[in-house]
């Protein structure tokens, strides 16, 4: 079955050049299903928010992005954004920013979104320059969460969130993808991005390095280890991704060959990667072609 | 969104109201005591030598302003307490307009929702609109207040000095708007604009640029000395502060965030 275009979200052969010469994102193309939670995933500086500022409009790029087959500024009132520095209006209250944002924003739902402060409990009455980073974050989610816009695309959703909270933010995430909302997602921490994400893409260099599912993933990779001496006995073999620790060797491959031929290796151990260790391997490794 | 940004200025137009509220409450208390100041200085004037009443320049402005109660409050009150003061407040309710927003990055909230065209012009039209509601509102209420302190005084001459006012302060609000889109953090707009203010009539000073200084227009000189407006000048003012609120909105459309 063919990808329909006019669904989802699409990058298309997207670049970002900045002016200082920084190759932010390096040609990315994507297709992104609706009703689903997709992460992005990287280190520092791999093109997670310059993907998703050029997705909104905020950067110019090459390349095109598409909303349900629309650029941006023809669908920007099905998209809401929680961006990566949680910084509001810090003279206003939260009153305030209810009476305001519901004039301004007319997708706002007031009732929601009073229940949403009351779900944060967030103060009424104070400022909002008093609010520590996780009550800002609470609050930009909370904007988030009150319209019915059918994409809710997140940078760094649960920074500055206690524990409890960030549990409860992934369960409303997840309600909204049952609703039929698409949630574009980035995130630093692989535990959350492995518990909600449908999809997911790894990012490294302005490259997707890997983009499919967890149970693909599990099903298509193996991990295996070596001791240092045992490797260095090992023919060279194509296609992997070869991590050098301390004292051991760490490989990780999809290549059928490699999988059979060290199945029945006894100097090696093999496992199915977690996200977390298949996200290590493909930053820190280097692959072998 | 225009509510958004009312909020926003609402502090800064109401301390302008209070400090405006006191300047005219301080020109109206004041005429009986410029008047006598005036027509004592006048007479000695009068007596000193030709050279030196050349450095002085026109004594028949002092005898007027201390015979004409109208002559008095325009003067004193457009031409100079309120007016002098109009760039300063344009800058101070401008400047932040969008460099704020993008300093303390405020501005994802607007550009996630709303189209940049929408965002400029909502703003324009607020930070615009306040500026004129201070101008209107303390242009009535001068010459109002001296009929109530018992002068009499007509509203004429104040409504054409009032559209210089508007014009010139269309100007200024130009530039600054375009230095608050320009610059991405709030210091640099401030300085630059407190530097365009001043070097306009520094430029003056070099006579093939004696124009360039638009403090004589925006105080309403030439509505004092001929009663007409200054029609050229009028125009030049739209045209500049028009070119630079577009050349703004261009630049606004495609800055990256």
């Amino acid at each position: 079955m063919g990808i329909n275009l006019e669904e989802g979200l699409q990058f298309d052969h997207v670049k970002k050049t900045y002016r200082n010469g920084v190759q932010a994102v390096n040609g990315i193309t994507l297709n992104i299903p609706k009703g689903c939670v997709h992460a992005f995933l990287g280190p520092n500086g791999a093109g997670k928010t310059t993907s998703l500022k050029a997705a909104l409009g905020f950067i110019s790029y090459e390349g095109t992005v598409r909303w349900d087959g629309k650029p941006i500024e023809e669908n920007r009132k099905q998209v809401v954004f929680v961006p990566e520095e949680k910084r509001f209006y810090e003279h206003w209250t939260l009153s305030e920013t209810l009476k305001i944002c519901t004039k301004m924003d007319t997708r706002l739902n007031s009732e929601k979104m009073q229940a949403y402060f009351h779900f944060f409990e967030l103060p009424t009455k104070k400022k909002i320059h008093s609010f520590s980073l996780g009550m800002k974050t609470a609050l930009y989610l909370s904007l988030a969460f009150s319209t019915e816009a059918e994409y809710i695309v997140l940078d760094e959703p649960t920074s500055g969130l206690d524990p409890i909270k960030r549990d409860d933010v992934l369960e409303i995430i997840r309600q909204r993808v049952i609703e039929g909302k698409t949630v574009l997602y980035t995130s630093h921490i692989i535990p959350e991005v492995e518990k909600i994400a449908d999809t997911f893409s790894i990012l490294r260099h302005g490259l997707v390095v890997y983009n499919g599912n967890l149970d693909g993933l599990k099903e298509k990779f193996r991990v295996f280890t070596f001791s240092k001496e045992a490797w260095q006995k090992q023919k060279a073999p194509k296609d992997v991704i070869v991590t050098v620790n301390q004292n051991q060797v760490s490989v990780l491959t999809d290549s059928d060959d490699a999988i059979s031929l060290w199945n029945k290796e006894k100097d090696c151990f093999c496992e199915v990667p977690t996200l977390e260790s298949f996200f290590q391997l493909t930053i820190r490794g280097e692959r072998h072609v | 969104m225009f509510r958004k940004e009312m909020m926003d200025i609402r502090w800064r137009v109401l301390v302008f109201f209070v400090v405006f509220g006191f300047l005219l409450v301080g020109t109206i208390a004041l005429r009986p005591f410029i008047g006598e100041l005036l027509g004592a200085s006048s007479k000695e004037l009068a007596q000193l030598p030709d050279f030196l009443k050349n450095i002085v320049g026109d004594l028949t402005v002092l005898n007027r302003m201390e015979a004409d109660d109208e002559f008095y409050l325009l003067s004193q009150w457009q031409g100079k307490n309120m007016g002098q003061f109009l760039p300063l407040c344009v800058l101070l309710l401008v400047f932040p307009l969008f460099s704020r927003e993008e300093e303390k990055k405020t501005l994802y909230f607007l550009l996630a929702r709303f189209s940049r065209q929408e965002i400029y012009w909502k703003k324009i039209l607020a930070s615009f609109s306040a500026v004129f509601a201070l101008l209107f509102v303390f242009t009535i209420a001068a010459p109002a207040s001296m009929n109530l302190a018992g002068y009499n005084v007509g509203f004429q001459y104040s409504f054409l000095i009032l559209l210089q006012q508007v014009l010139a302060s269309w100007f200024f609000f130009g530039f600054f708007v375009f230095l608050s889109v320009v610059f991405r953090d709030q210091i640099k707009p401030v300085l630059w604009g407190i530097l365009f203010a001043l070097a306009l009539p520094m430029a003056s000073l070099y006579p093939p640029l004696s124009w360039m200084n638009p403090y004589p227009y925006l105080l309403g000189t030439s509505v004092l000395q001929t009663g007409r407006i200054d029609g050229v000048y009028s125009m030049g003012m739209i045209v500049f502060g028009t070119a630079l609120i577009v050349a703004a909105s261009i630049i606004f459309e495609k800055k990256e965030f």
